[in-house]
């Protein structure tokens, strides 16, 4: 296992300028999750490291070796592919050896390693069927297997679950998570379900148009995002956000409703434009507070969600509790001291 | 849904009746006709396998199903291996490939007959420049067409130049259906290009290939037109193929009989052929994932 | 992936080399032609020993022989081919897309052995039935006719699968929208699934087109007397005579060469994919 680093990476494709100068560093074993819009630069990224793309500058390397202009057999990295990518024609015995073979491996040590990742992830009684006759979940342990009879210095995976069903996405995504720590093994993986980020990852990085936005552990970044994008993007769900201005202890919404906000906008500088953002689950009931009018109503049974307008914006509270509001109703919520975030209106920085 | 039982029939009927009288009802009519002798007056008689069984004694008949099956174990797997190289050729992105394609592709528009004439008038020793080409390097001026030992080889480079290029398409059409993540899967995996050709590209064009080399072969059985136009079957039976000895047999001998007869053999191996192609196509991928 | 192979200078120029001399092989027999044509009677005849520039350049440009061919028996070969090709792609369009709207909108019995019917029917290739087709036209009497250049040709396997294919993509609530409001069957195939198949429409005129603009083996069987000879035939034919109009065949050759690729240069595209998706779907 082994770190990774990647130091001013440049990615143009033509003439339009994909990555815009990206760097990160990986721990060993560390488990790293990028995410982002689609069409940010993960795979793109992701790519790169594993040598699938040259770089168009910057630097990359792995376990402290530069292998920026090196092919991606000599990297000694293993890749997960969105679509598994498996060898149809090969069996599972086959695709999980391939690599071994092409090593030139004895062929009783690549049936030890095969068996052995093939146990670990229950593949054991499907070794000798096709790709094609494997279901989806099946295919994508295939995948994983193949990455790790190789035992790499790096695994990289790129959105390995996005094709599974709901309820074995969630089942994967934990069983890739104690892969990671039974293996000890340093990986990065690219998601844009920031669920599987958040529940996956040692480290988040977020990425935004071809640069990152913001690198943390998981909580730091849902509890301090350093900009209203990061805020707006990890989060389900989202971040709400109301528009205005600073005036003393209140903020002035975009339609002039004056919500006064007591201990939470002190010492900023009056008149700046803003961005107030509150999560909906730190939005609390209260007898007084910011007025909102009740537009819908969701009980998911434990939690009762509502939309709401303030301001005549709409606005999201998570409540833990089951409610007896009728859409239409008018009720107060009232933000938790210290879970609000501002943000500068024009750059989207924390302010 | 909303609609008589004899609309869809009304709708067919006309295609239907033109393939069942002009496709279909032939199969039957070689096969009955092959059966039949007409005698010097012109009458036609039921004579069973009296035509067959002449055939196979008839050392024409042997001769040509010998230059027949000769023509198509070199001109298939040399078509399917020259249409696979240029296919590798152009399948990747790069500067003017897609011209490239254009012009290789090209000869299909050209027919079998003209391709004959042009490649009469172009080997020709007056009239083209390629035997002029071949004095010029040194080689001297060949035959060709006209040569016994060349002539069967002349027509095959013939139909290799118009048909290459065909063949080409539905091989490249088959490359392109291979994910590149597969490809780029064995890339990581450590394969080298050629590692990468033989153990992930050749298998995975397994069906394409065949499908190549069975239509390719159905065609090839029928190979008629440069016979015609260029050697007659010449020089000394040398490129005599089953197609022009049933054209012969009918309009130079006047023997229906083993026109038909020889028409039914080839028929029967061009069905074996079609069911083959069939199965191919039927079959579902395998493996495929 | 791509990229790190193309980047290889080496690969790169024995890549385009290799791909030069091929296309070179393959263009170079049909520029010959195309400028032999336009060569002067005199310097037709190319003596091997005087190989060089000039057996490819000609020494000025001519259009001599093609007017020389007005004269002779090209063009009653053009006029019956063209009446033969055209008159085979207006029938055949509504002939065979008819069957391919019946295969695309309607269930009935007997459906799937029916469409094996058309599947083979192109599979096996037409010179496999010329000689038994042949017996069966002159038995109708048709021999040296328009008629038996035209009628089996008709009816094809192919353009019936793929105006299927483009019918079947079309969602059935087309259709049956427009039968709810009332129209016909008829109408619908006319005016509703005909107009949105114009790429099919296309594709197939060319199909039937060159079908029949190639043909040779059939119209020498069924159509040999002279009248009625297509031009694939009458070049043929003048290529095995003792004759004097070289120029001529070259230029009648040429002719017949660009009437087929031009329309095929144009719709390559449609043409090929097409094509593939016949052979492989
Ligand atoms: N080979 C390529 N050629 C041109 N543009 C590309 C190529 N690969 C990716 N792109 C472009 O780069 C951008 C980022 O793509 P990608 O890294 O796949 O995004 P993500 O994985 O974050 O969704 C996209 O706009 C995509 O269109
Ligand atoms: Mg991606």
């Amino acid at each position: 296992m082994a770190t990774m680093s990647v130091r001013g990476l440049r990615k143009s494709f033509g003439s339009t300028e994909i990555l815009k100068g990206v760097s990160l560093d990986v721990a060993d074993e560390e488990f790293v999750a990028l995410v982002g819009p689609s069409g940010c630069g993960k795979s793109t990224l992701l790519r790169l490291i594993a040598g699938l793309e040259e770089a168009s500058s910057g630097e990359i390397s792995i376990a402290g070796r530069p292998v920026t202009r090196l092919a991606p057999k000599q990297r000694d990295v293993a890749m997960v592919f969105q679509n598994y990518a498996l060898y149809p024609h090969l069996t599972v015995r086959a695709n999980m050896g391939f690599s071994l073979k092409l090593r030139g491996e004895s062929k009783a040590g690549i049936d030890t390693k095969v068996n052995q990742a093939a146990e670990i992830l229950g593949l054991s009684p499907l070794l000798d069927r096709y790709p094609g006759q494997l279901s989806g979940g099946q295919r994508q342990r295939v995948a994983t297997g193949r990455a790790i009879v190789r035992d790499p210095a790096l695994f990289l995976f790129d959105e390995p679950l996005s094709n599974l069903d709901a309820k074995l996405r969630v089942q994967m995504r934990t069983e890739i998570k104690a892969l990671h720590i039974r293996l000890r093994s340093t990986m990065v993986y690219v998601t844009h379900d920031q669920i599987e980020a958040m529940t996956m990852a040692d480290r988040i990085v977020v990425m935004q148009s071809g640069k990152i936005e913001q690198v943390g552990s998981p909580l730091d970044l849902y509890d301090r995002p350093i900009n209203a994008f990061v805020a707006g993007f990890l989060g389900s769900p989202a971040m709400n956000f109301l528009e205005g201005r600073i005036d003393g202890g209140a903020l002035v919404t975009l339609d002039g409703t004056r919500l006064s906000m007591p201990g939470h906008l002190g010492g900023y500088q009056h008149g700046q434009a803003v961005l107030w953002g509150i999560r909906p689950e730190n939005l609390a009931l209260a007898a007084e507070g910011l007025s909102a009018r009740v537009e819908v109503v969701e009980p998911t049974g434990p939690d009762t969600q509502l939309l709401l307008r303030i301001a005549g914006q709409p606005i999201i509270a998570l409540l833990r509790q089951r409610m007896k509001v009728r859409p239409g109703e008018l009720i107060h919520v009232m933000p938790e001291p210290g879970m609000t975030h501002l943000f500068d209106k024009e750059s989207g920085r924390r302010l | 849904m909303l609609s008589s039982r004899l609309t869809p029939f009304l709708f067919l009927a006309p295609a239907l009746i033109g393939l069942v009288v002009f496709r279909l009802a032939p199969i039957g009519i070689a096969v009955a006709g092959s059966m039949t002798g007409t005698s010097l007056m012109g009458d036609l008689s039921f004579v069973g396998l009296e035509n067959f069984a002449y055939l196979f004694t008839d050392a024409e008949f042997w001769s040509s199903l010998q230059v027949t099956l000769l023509f198509n174990l070199i001109i298939n797997p040399l078509q399917l291996a020259v249409a696979f190289a240029l296919a590798l050729l152009v399948f990747q992105q790069g500067r003017a490939i897609w011209f490239y394609r254009l012009l290789l592709v090209l000869p299909m528009a050209v027919s079998t007959g003209l391709s004959a004439v042009l490649f009469g008038l172009f080997l020709d020793g007056n009239l083209g420049p390629f035997n002029g080409f071949l004095e010029w390097i040194g080689i001297g001026a060949q035959a060709f067409h006209r040569n016994q030992d060349q002539a069967l080889g002349t027509l095959i480079g013939i139909a290799t130049w118009k048909g290459a290029g065909y063949w080409m398409l539905f091989l490249l059409a088959g490359l392109y259906s291979i994910p590149s993540s597969v490809q780029e899967a064995a890339l990581i995996d450590g394969a080298t290009p050629w590692q990468r050709f033989r153990l992930v590209t050749l298998p995975l064009m397994r069906k394409p290939m065949a499908f190549v080399l069975v239509a390719d072969t159905a065609i090839n059985f029928l190979f008629f037109a440069p016979v015609y136009i260029l050697t007659s079957g010449g020089p000394s039976g040398s490129t005599s193929v089953l197609m022009y000895q049933a054209y012969l047999s009918a309009f130079t001998f006047s023997d229906l009989g083993r026109s038909l007869a020889i028409s039914t053999i080839l028929l029967m191996i061009i069905l074996i052929i079609v069911a083959l192609e069939l199965r191919l196509l039927r079959s579902p991928e395998d493996h495929a994932a | 992936m791509t990229e790190t192979i193309a980047r290889n200078p080496l690969a790169v120029a024995l890549r385009y080399g290799a791909l030069s001399i091929l296309a070179f092989a393959v263009v170079c027999p049909l520029a010959w032609l195309a400028l032999a044509s336009l060569r002067p009677q005199a310097e037709i005849f190319q003596p091997v020993s005087e190989f060089g520039w000039r057996t490819f350049v000609p020494s000025r440009l001519t259009l001599d022989n093609y007017r020389a061919l007005m004269s002779g028996d090209f063009p009653l070969a053009l006029r019956n081919s063209s009446i033969v090709a055209v008159t085979t792609v207006v029938f055949g369009l509504v002939v065979n897309a008819l069957a391919g709207f019946a295969f695309a909108a309607f269930d009935f019995r007997g459906k799937n052995l029916l469409f094996l019917l058309v599947i083979v029917s192109f599979m096996m290739p037409f010179e496999a039935i010329v000689m038994p087709l042949y017996v069966l036209i002159s038995g109708l009497g048709w021999t040296n006719s328009y008629k038996a250049l035209i009628i089996p040709e008709v009816a094809n396997g192919m353009i019936i699968f793929l105006f299927r294919q483009f019918f079947a993509s079309i969602p059935k609530d087309f259709y049956e929208a427009a039968r709810v409001d009332g129209a016909s069957w008829l109408y619908i195939w006319a005016f509703i699934a005909m107009p949105l198949s114009w790429p099919t429409i296309a594709t197939s005129s060319l199909m039937l087109f060159l079908s029949q603009w190639d043909s040779f083996f059939w119209p020498v069987v069924a159509a040999s007397d002279p009248d009625y000879a297509v031009v694939q035939v009458a070049i043929a034919r003048n290529i095995n005579f003792e004759q004097n109009d070289w120029g001529g065949l070259f230029a009648s050759t040429n002719l017949a060469i660009l009437i087929g690729m031009i329309p095929f240069l144009l719709m390559q595209r449609f043409y090929v994919r097409s094509l593939i998706s016949g052979g492989i779907k």
